[in-house]
C-alpha cells in the first residue's frame, strides 16, 4: 500500500519558480520604487485592472499560508498575540501581522515595506476590513476599500454591478494618480482575455478529475496551481503555465495514470488544508490511496468550473460579476451545499471531509450543520475534522490520524456493501434564490 | 485453531488479549494482560503481549497474527494490522452484547461515542483535544483528592449530595476541586460531582450518534460504578458494562484480525460507514 503521493511533475518545478520570480519582483520594489506593488485578497479580486497599470500583488494570505507550510508561523503569531491580537481571531491576520513586524518573510527575500496601496476587496469575510486597515497602518500606504454587496440573489442585481463597476472606476482614477500613469484600456482588455484562457484551462484541469482514476488530486494539487492562479492568471506567463499544466495532466489522463496505482476512494474536500501539517495530512489521504476529485478551497479565489469567464468585450462588468457572485466566499452556505453536491453527483465521489479551522469563521460557520445535511438526509460518508490552516497548536495528529482511519475503514465496508442513499432528485438546488 | 492477539496500545494501559479461533468456529479468549504504556509503546506492546501468552499457556511463536489499535498502533514494529479503537470497539461489543446499538468508550485521553449496527460502525463522535471527559481528568482528581483510583468508583457511589463540576476544562475544574474541599465539601460528593460532569460531556457525544435508552460503557473508567450511576442518572439510559471492560478494543481487535487472517473478509477492516 502506498503511504505518500510522490507525483511531481514539470508543473510542480514550473510553479516553484513562478513564485520564486514573484518574490523576486517584490524584493526588486522593496529597494526601490518600481514595480509599483498593491496588498489584496485573493479572494474575488480585480487583479486584471492592477496588471493593466503594471503593478504586481501582494496576497497577504499567500504570504501566510507560505510562512505555514514552512513551518514559520508560529512566530509571527506569537508576535501578534503579544502586540494584543486575540487567541480566536483569524491565524492569517496574525501570522502577517506578525510578520510585518518582526519583518520576516517566506522565502527570506524582502517585501515591500510600504505597497503602493493597499486595497481591500473584501468579499463575505468581514475580518479583511480590519487586517486591511491594520495593513495600511502599519505601512503607512493609502487604504482603498471596495464595497462588495454579498449575493443576495441567484444573479448579481444590475444596481450590485453598476455599484462595483462605479468603484472600480474610482481605483482607476485612484491607481492614475498613485502610479503617474494613465490607464490604458487595451493593457485592461489584454489582462482580462488573458484571465479568461487562464480560467478556461484552469476549468478544463478540474474537469479532468471527472475521469478515474483522477490524474491529479483536486485539493492537494490544486494547491499548488492555486499560486500561479492568483498571481500571474491575468498575464500571459499565467496562459502559458496552465497550457502546459493541462497538458502535462492530459498526457497522464490518457495514460491512465492516477495520483496514485490504485485509487480506491474519491473525495470531496471542503474548507482550507492545515497548512503547517500539509504535507502529514496529505499522507494521512494517501495511505488510503484516496484522491480529493474536488475540493471547494480551490473555488476560493474563483468559481470557474461551472462556466464563468472574465469577457473582454466587458472587462469592468466580469470583473465586478466575478466579485460578486463568482468565488466560493460570497456566495451563501446553500448555495456552497448545492456545489458540493454536484460535485458528489458529476465527479463521482464516495464521500465528503469536511476540515472546520479555528480561526476562520467565514469557511467554517455552518459546517456543523453541514455535516448533518450530507451525512443524514443525503446519506454521504462524512468526516468532520478540526485544526487550523496557520497555527500549528490546533493541530493534534494522533486524534486526527484516528478519525481519517476509522472514516476509511467504514467507507471501504460501505463501498463493499452499498446501501441505499436517500433519493435526491438529480439537479435539485437546495438554495433558490430570488432572481434580481 | 489460530491464535490471534489483540494489542490495544491507549495513552495509559497497554492490553494485551489472545485469542483462538478455528474456521466456522466461535472464538474463545485464551489470556490477557494489562501493562503502564510509558513511553515506547512497542516495549509495552510487547511486554504486555508476553504476560498475555503466558496467561494463555502458550508461547509467543504459537501467535499467528497480531492485531493493533489504540493510539500507539502504529508504533508497533511487529504488528500485523492496525485498526483503530473505534472500529475495534464495535467489534469487540457486538461480540460481548450482540443487541448493542451505542458505544461509549471512555480512556485515559480520549471519549469516544459510536453508533452501531450489526457490529458495524455507523458513525462515532470524539472529544477533541480536551482532557475534561476522559480517564485522565479522574485519575488527576484522585491524585490530588489523596484516594486510591480504584476506590474512586465506591466513594462516588457514597454521595449524597453530589456537587457540579462546571468547568469545561480539566486543568480549571481542579480549581474548583479546590474550592470545594476549601468549603468543606465531602470526598464523596466531589467524585460523584466529577462522574456527573463526565456523563453530561458524554452525553453530548452520544446524542449525536443517536443513543436511544441504552448504551454500552467501555474503557477502564467503566470499572468505577459511580461513573455508572450518573450516566443512568443524567441521560436516563440503561448502562452495560461488559465482562473485562477495559480489553474490549483488544478484543475487537482480535476478532478483525481473525477474520482477516481466516479470510472472513477481504477488506483490512469490518465497519459499516454511513454517517462518520
Amino acid at each position: 500500500m502506498a503511504e505518500k503521493s510522490e507525483y511531481r511533475g514539470n508543473i510542480h518545478q514550473r510553479q516553484k519558480q513562478l513564485m520564486l520570480d514573484w518574490y523576486g519582483k517584490l524584493e526588486q520594489a522593496a529597494s526601490g520604487d518600481e514595480p509599483k506593488t498593491c496588498s489584496l485578497m485573493v479572494s474575488g479580486n480585480c487583479v486584471e485592472l492592477l496588471e493593466a497599470f503594471g503593478i504586481v500583488p501582494i496576497y497577504p494570505e499567500v504570504n501566510a499560508l507560505q510562512l505555514a507550510i514552512r513551518h514559520q508561523s508560529l512566530d509571527p503569531i506569537l508576535a501578534a498575540e503579544e502586540m494584543g491580537y486575540a487567541a480566536d481571531n483569524c491565524a492569517y491576520v496574525k501570522a502577517d501581522i506578525g510578520c510585518l513586524l518582526k519583518g520576516i518573510t517566506p522565502t527570506g527575500t524582502r517585501l515591500p515595506e510600504k505597497p503602493t496601496l493597499v486595497l481591500c476587496n473584501f468579499v463575505g469575510c468581514n475580518t479583511y476590513l480590519k487586517w486591511f486597515e491594520h495593513v495600511a497602518k502599519f505601512t503607512g500606504a493609502p487604504l482603498y476599500v471596495i464595497d462588495v454587496p454579498f449575493l443576495r440573489t441567484a444573479e448579481p442585481s444590475k444596481e450590485d454591478v453598476a455599484y462595483v463597476v462605479k468603484q472600480l472606476h474610482e481605483l482607476v482614477a485612484l491607481l492614475e494618480k498613485l502610479t503617474g500613469r494613465k490607464f490604458d484600456p487595451d493593457r485592461f482588455r489584454h489582462a482580462v482575455a488573458c484571465s479568461a484562457r487562464s480560467e478556461e484551462l484552469w476549468s478544463r484541469i478540474k474537469h479532468l478529475a471527472k475521469v478515474t482514476p483522477s490524474p491529479f488530486d483536486a485539493y492537494f494539487d490544486a494547491i499548488t496551481l492555486m499560486g500561479p492562479l492568483y498571481v500571474y492568471r491575468a498575464t500571459q506567463e499565467g496562459v502559458d503555465f496552465f497550457t502546459d499544466a493541462l497538458a502535462e495532466l492530459e498526457a497522464k489522463r490518457s495514460a491512465g495514470e492516477g495520483v496514485y496505482e490504485r485509487e480506491r476512494f474519491r473525495l470531496v474536500m471542503e474548507g482550507p488544508p492545515p497548512y503547517p501539517y500539509f504535507r502529514t495530512f496529505r499522507d494521512m489521504f494517501a495511505k488510503w490511496q484516496a484522491t480529493a476529485v474536488a475540493s471547494t478551497y480551490s473555488t476560493v479565489g474563483g468559481l470557474w468550473e461551472f462556466g464563468f469567464r472574465h469577457d473582454p468585450a466587458e472587462p469592468f462588468e466580469s470583473v465586478a460579476m466575478h466579485m460578486i457572485a463568482q468565488n466560493v466566499t460570497n456566495r451563501n452556505m446553500l448555495q456552497r451545499y448545492d456545489q458540493m453536491q454536484r460535485y458528489l453527483e458529476e465527479w463521482k465521489a464516495d464521500g465528503v471531509i469536511i476540515h472546520f479551522v479555528k480561526s476562520c469563521r467565514l469557511f467554517s460557520a455552518g459546517q456543523g450543520d453541514m455535516r448533518d445535511y450530507f451525512s443524514k438526509q443525503l446519506g454521504v460518508p462524512t468526516l468532520y475534522i478540526e485544526s487550523d490552516l496557520e497555527d500549528p497548536r490546533y493541530f493534534a495528529e494522533a486524534q486526527t490520524r484516528t478519525r481519517i482511519d476509522a472514516f476509511f475503514e467504514a467507507l471501504e465496508h460501505s463501498k463493499a456493501h452499498p446501501q441505499p442513499r436517500p433519493t435526491v432528485a438529480k439537479g435539485t438546488q437546495l438554495c433558490v434564490l430570488p432572481q434580481a | 485453531m489460530r491464535v490471534i492477539a489483540g494489542i490495544d496500545c491507549g495513552t495509559g494501559f497497554t492490553k494485551a488479549l489472545v485469542i483462538g479461533q478455528s474456521p466456522g468456529g466461535t472464538p474463545h479468549i485464551l489470556g490477557k494482560a494489562r501493562v503502564k504504556s510509558g513511553v515506547n509503546a512497542d516495549a509495552a506492546a510487547e511486554e504486555a503481549l508476553r504476560i498475555a501468552v503466558v496467561s494463555a499457556r502458550l508461547r509467543r511463536e504459537d501467535v499467528d497474527y497480531i492485531a493493533t489499535t489504540g493510539f500507539g498502533r502504529y508504533s508497533v514494529a511487529f504488528r500485523d494490522i492496525q485498526i483503530t479503537e473505534i472500529t475495534s470497539a464495535a467489534r469487540g461489543v457486538h461480540h460481548l452484547l450482540p443487541e448493542a446499538e451505542c458505544v461509549l468508550d471512555v480512556g485515559a485521553q480520549s471519549t469516544r461515542a459510536i453508533g452501531i449496527a450489526g457490529g458495524k460502525v455507523k458513525q462515532f463522535k470524539s472529544n477533541d483535544k480536551c482532557a475534561a471527559g476522559s480517564g485522565m481528568f479522574i485519575a488527576r482528581a484522585a491524585k490530588y483528592l489523596e484516594v486510591p483510583l480504584e476506590t474512586v468508583g465506591e466513594v462516588s457511589l457514597a454521595s449524597r449530595h453530589p456537587q457540579p463540576i462546571s468547568s469545561v476544562c480539566a486543568v480549571l475544574a481542579e480549581s474548583e476541586i479546590i474550592n470545594h474541599v476549601s468549603a468543606g465539601v465531602t470526598v464523596e460528593d466531589i467524585f460523584r460531582g466529577i462522574h456527573e460532569s463526565l456523563a453530561d460531556r458524554a452525553g453530548a457525544l452520544l446524542r449525536r450518534v443517536g443513543m436511544r435508552d441504552r448504551i454500552a460503557l467501555i474503557g477502564g473508567v467503566a470499572l468505577q460504578g459511580g461513573i455508572v450511576k450518573a450516566l443512568e442518572e443524567r441521560l436516563s439510559v440503561k448502562v452495560d458494562v461488559p465482562p473485562d471492560c477495559e480489553y474490549v478494543c483488544a478484543l475487537g481487535a482480535a476478532l478483525l484480525g481473525a477474520q482477516r487472517l481466516l479470510g472472513k473478509a477481504k477488506e483490512t477492516s469490518h465497519a459499516a460507514g454511513v454517517r462518520v
